[in-house]
């Protein structure tokens, strides 16, 4: 498959080309670069264990000791490092937002193209589906969720919960928008054509279908990751993470349940809410150029005029004559 | 005599109009376009039949259902002499019901129907009218042309497929074909576009070819071009071509007979030559005399007619022409003349011609 | 050529040596126009015609000071009734455009707005350009709706309520809501059935005859400028390849290139049994040949017409030395001396060079 690769050579580096000259879209990558390094090489940049109590010369415990105190980033109330904490935060944060964003946008791609290609009954019982998950507020019906999950006692980490909960309740906005996308896709000629050479259902959502509306799913995937990070730090905030597997909303959870702010410890909370502005800017920025850049080069010919409909706004004054 | 490649017999395509939620209420019927209603018509092989019309007139629905796309409301398509598309419904519903025993399936001589339908979709091909948009923007030429060998199954082997490919594009005139088997649609221009979708549907050697106003896009100077591709694939290849225009001036060069069309009826049919020569329905009278001449001192009289084409929902009362005919007389509004012979192979659906 | 007396009526516009240039976003410049002249005379219609791409577009958006992002005019001038319009201010180019130089455009679905009715839209434009009242408006809305046929019953309905054809009379109308001198149309008939194609083009020429308005037709269809032009410009790779009256650019086209667009065009009148094409594709304008423009498409190419580009040649002269009959033909033709001027850039043309008033 020499040629294949040639193909995806050529086009990783049209990509490229044009991804590079992006500002904004470099900046992106680039904060959202360090933060998944900050995750892979935690125990390498971190030189001490997060649940490890850095003492005094004395022995006794560093309390909220500021980053003067101890560098770089200080300690908490236990005496924990918080850059150690920091980075091993960001493995939390970073897995559960991956999942749960790829779940919601598998599960929302589905169901936005199975809609938006076949149709009828389908269609109509997904939308109502997203109607009632768009009226329904999703931060309380997640607490209510996870926590009644929890309550079950099934053994399931509290961190896959979340994945689920996150990953199951978030793909409404992303069937709506793949819905649409498909709608228009559908009735382009290239799926009449293919159609016409007696290709089935399975050959076109797969050939056709799918290569037109993956870039936009890329995209989504991107910034549905940075909502599925942020919905996971409230939700850690509201006290619903894993509390031996602390996350970036975790760890604003604990500094405010042990008086952080009242201690003036800014280095215990400004760190994790800095990070996780960090990332969703990251995620932001690379999502919106990725669908710019991705949308499929829709070059339009002026010759082209409206199109011809069969049935037309009736004709009064269809006289009868002749003229020269 | 053997059988016509393809013969249409009372072909008849109507479309339900959604109701609105008052006429729901008031009960109100059903409301349909007569798109098609009642075309018959034969091709031989080899042969060329243009269907020319203004738009409305049912020339692309015909084109539709004989490829495939829309399922007639009446009438029968043969192909060989061989009954396909009206039974399209009950052929899938039977192959739904023989799913269990696959095997049968696979031999040919158990259904004979799924094959003719087959037959059909393999043996017809159509090239599309718009070639900025009939071709998958994310797919390579490669990928198009091979597309429809994959679909039916043929040249399993990767070899296979790009040597079929390769004589497909070269035979488009697009030589070397190495130049552009792996390019995208829009590295190239409308005309190579053009051949790319007709050598998607010459790599099946299908037997007909429908092209729906296939340069209507295309600048002048490459129209020639793709008009002479498609009268040499038709040379070599024996291939019959239904060529469906509103153009008349393009096809005086191209087709052996034509078909004028109007609110979903043949109004007049014949040679080419008669046809354009001796028209005898007033409204190819008037489509004639309107084909722009490029030369200024041949500016003619031209019967323009007024309005425009009614609608297909609400046809008028007898001859469907009469309100825009310039020649209608008291008769016309109360008899709807059918098709009669006014020469060898030549008929009109008027009643001044008909002498009724 | 012409001694300028004033029995000889003046042009209303004279393009003169217009070169426009298109910027890209990283910095590729293409030559879009270069060296475009012509004239325009009350009451006669002239056609640009070519091939997409040829810069016939370009021209007209230049000519209104128009231009897409990117595409500036380098040099040249544009008279209008004596006033250079690229010296103008922005300010004062906009009383130019709709009360003295009009458009009416290719998708007219496009050019009209869904949510309000087309009665509307017309007051609207009358009433932001002229200093009448609402019931003075309201006539002459009425007025111009009879002109293009539109009966006044249909002036409170919305676009969608209007086909094709009517949805193009409808732009018509609006474009003569200011009394313009001069009309602008962009491809006017290209997306329309041939009926309502025809109904369209005589409608324009009806109303260029009744209001002695000076027309620009733009479109590639050469069978649309035989039937409604006096003066034809034929273009080329951004570049006038050929100007001349109409029947003499159709009758006895100079350049190879004319030639072969008048052999492709299928004709009813002379069925052949093969259409002429012409080889290759138009040039890509930020990849232009040095030479000649059409020299790798050309069925007559010479050696230097890779390497010099021609000039335009006058080849009014080496015409009228034709036959009797066709003399006559031309002159009940032409109406003006002025458009006697053939003119064509082709190096097998010989005459003197052109010379622009």
């Amino acid at each position: 498959m020499s040629d294949r690769w040639f193909l995806l050579k050529r086009n990783l580096a049209e990509f490229w080309r044009v991804f590079r000259r992006n500002k904004p879209g470099m900046l992106g990558a680039f904060l959202l670069g360090t933060a998944v390094l900050l995750a892979v090489f935690a125990p390498l940049v971190a030189t001490r264990d997060p649940r490890e109590t850095v003492r005094d010369s004395s022995g006794r415990p560093l309390t909220f000791a500021s980053p003067a105190v101890h560098a770089p980033l200080g300690t908490d109330d236990a005496g924990h490092d918080i850059w150690a904490q920091l980075a091993y935060g960001a493995r939390i944060s970073l897995l559960v937002g991956f999942f749960a964003g790829s779940l919601s946008m598998f599960v929302g791609s589905l169901l936005g193209i199975l809609a938006g290609y076949f149709g009828g009954w389908i269609d109509s019982l997904l939308m109502r589906l997203t109607d009632i998950l768009l009226v329904i507020p999703d931060i309380p019906l997640m607490l209510i969720l996870v926590a009644s999950v929890r309550q079950l006692n099934l053994g399931i980490s509290p961190l896959v919960i979340l994945v689920l909960v996150i990953g199951l309740l978030y793909w409404t906005s992303t069937a709506r928008l793949i819905r649409s996308q498909v709608l228009t896709i559908k009735e382009r000629q290239f799926v009449a054509r293919a159609r016409a050479i007696g290709a089935g259902h399975v050959h076109i959502i797969t050939r056709h279908i799918i290569p037109q509306v993956m870039p936009l799913i890329v995209a989504n995937t991107v910034l549905i990751i940075s909502t599925a990070i942020l919905v996971e730090s409230g939700l850690a905030f509201l006290g619903l993470g894993d509390p031996t597997q602390p996350s970036w909303g975790t760890m604003i959870n604990f500094a405010f349940s042990r008086n952080a702010i009242t201690n003036g410890a800014w280095w215990f909370y400004l760190p994790p809410g800095l990070s996780i502005v960090w990332v969703s800017l990251g995620c932001v920025l690379l999502g919106n150029v990725l669908e710019e850049i991705l949308n499929p080069r829709l070059t339009a010919h002026h010759l082209e005029g409206d199109e011809k409909m069969v049935s037309r706004a009736e004709v009064s004054g269809a006289e009868v004559s002749s003229a020269t | 005599m053997t059988a016509p490649m393809l013969e249409v017999r009372n072909l008849v395509k109507h479309f339900p109009v959604a109701r609105t939620l008052s006429e729901l209420l008031a009960r109100k019927p059903p409301k349909v376009v007569k798109a098609v209603d009642g075309v018959s018509f034969t091709l031989a092989r080899g042969e060329v039949l243009a269907l020319v019309g203004e738009s409305g007139c049912g020339k692309t629905t015909i084109a539709k259902t004989l490829i495939g796309l829309e399922e007639q409301t009446e009438g029968d398509i043969l192909f060989n002499g061989q009954l396909v598309g009206a039974q399209a419904r009950r052929v899938r519903a039977a192959m739904l019901t023989l799913e269990t025993t696959r095997r049968s399936l696979e031999d040919p001589k158990t259904l004979p129907a799924r094959l003719a339908l087959r037959a059909l979709r393999q043996r017809a091909q159509m090239v599309f009218q718009d070639p900025y948009e009939s071709l998958n923007p994310r797919a390579t030429i490669f990928e198009i042309v091979s597309e429809p060998l994959e679909v039916h199954g043929l040249a399993r082997k990767r070899a296979e497929r790009l040597a079929s490919v390769t004589a497909a594009l070269e035979d488009a005139g697009l030589r070397p074909a190495g130049d552009y088997l792996f390019r995208y649609p829009h590295e190239l221009s409308g005309g190579q576009r053009q051949r790319v979708v007709i050598a998607a549907a010459m790599v099946l050697q299908p037997e007909l070819l429908i092209a729906d106003e296939p340069v209507s896009m295309l600048d002048v100077s490459v129209r020639a071009e793709i008009l002479n591709l498609l009268r040499d694939l038709r040379r070599s290849r024996g291939v019959s071509l239904l060529f469906i225009t509103h153009d008349l001036s393009t096809v005086a060069y191209f087709a052996d007979r034509i078909a004028v069309m109007y609110l979903g009826r043949i109004v007049e049919i014949g040679p080419t030559r008669d046809v354009l020569s001796n028209p005898q329905h007033p409204y190819t009278k008037a489509l004639l005399s309107v084909v722009p001449v490029p030369n200024p001192r041949l500016r003619r009289r031209r019967v323009i007619l007024q309005g425009e084409t009614p609608n297909p929902i609400h046809l008028p009362s007898g001859c469907r022409f009469h309100p825009r005919c310039p020649v209608a007389f008291d008769r016309c509004p109360n008899v709807d003349p059918p098709l009669v012979m006014v020469g060898e192979r030549h008929a009109a659906a008027c009643l001044l011609v008909n002498g009724q | 050529m012409f001694p300028l007396s004033t029995s000889t009526p003046q042009p209303l516009l004279r393009v003169r040596h217009l070169s426009t240039d298109f910027v890209s976003a990283d910095g590729a410049v293409a030559h879009a126009l270069e060296d475009v002249s012509f004239d325009v005379y009350p009451g006669e219609a002239l056609g640009l015609v070519g091939e997409s791409g040829c810069g016939k577009t370009t021209t007209m958006l230049s000519l209104l000071r128009l231009l897409p992002a990117g595409g500036r005019i380098v040099s040249g001038q544009v008279w209008y009734d004596g006033v250079d319009l690229l010296t103008l201010s922005e300010r004062e180019m906009r009383r130019y455009r709709w009360k003295e130089m009009a458009m009416v455009f290719q998708s007219a679905m496009n050019a009209l707005n869904p949510v309000y009715t087309i009665g509307h839209q017309i007051r609207e434009a009358i009433l932001l350009h002229e200093d009448v009242d609402r019931a003075a408006a309201d006539r002459r809305v009425t007025e111009l709706l009879d002109l293009v046929g539109i009966a006044a019953s249909r002036k409170e309905q919305y676009p969608h309520q209007y086909s094709g054809g009517m949805r193009q009379r409808a732009m018509i109308a609006m474009a003569l809501a200011c009394r313009p001198r001069l009309l602008f149309a962009d491809e006017p008939t290209t997306a329309l059935d041939v009926m309502v194609q025809a109904q369209v083009l005589e409608l324009l020429k009806k109303i260029q005859k009744e209001l002695g308005l000076a027309l620009v037709l733009v479109t590639h269809d050469l069978g649309v400028v035989a039937e409604a032009c006096d003066t034809v410009a034929v273009m080329y790779g951004g570049k006038v390849v050929e100007y001349g009256p109409a029947d003499r650019v159709y009758n006895a086209p100079q350049h190879p290139y004319t030639q072969r667009l008048l052999e492709a065009f299928p004709d009813l009148n002379r069925p052949g049994d093969s259409l002429a094409s012409i080889p290759g594709y138009p040039p890509r304008l930020n990849a232009l040949p040095p030479g000649c423009r059409f020299e790798p498409r050309c069925h007559k190419r010479l050696e230097v017409c890779a390497q010099v580009a021609p000039k335009l040649i006058d080849v009014s002269q080496f015409q009228e030395a034709g036959s009797r009959k066709e003399d006559e033909a031309i002159s009940s033709f032409i109406l003006r001396p002025s458009s006697y001027k053939h003119i064509a850039a082709c190096h097998l043309c010989s005459g003197p060079e052109a010379v622009w008033l």
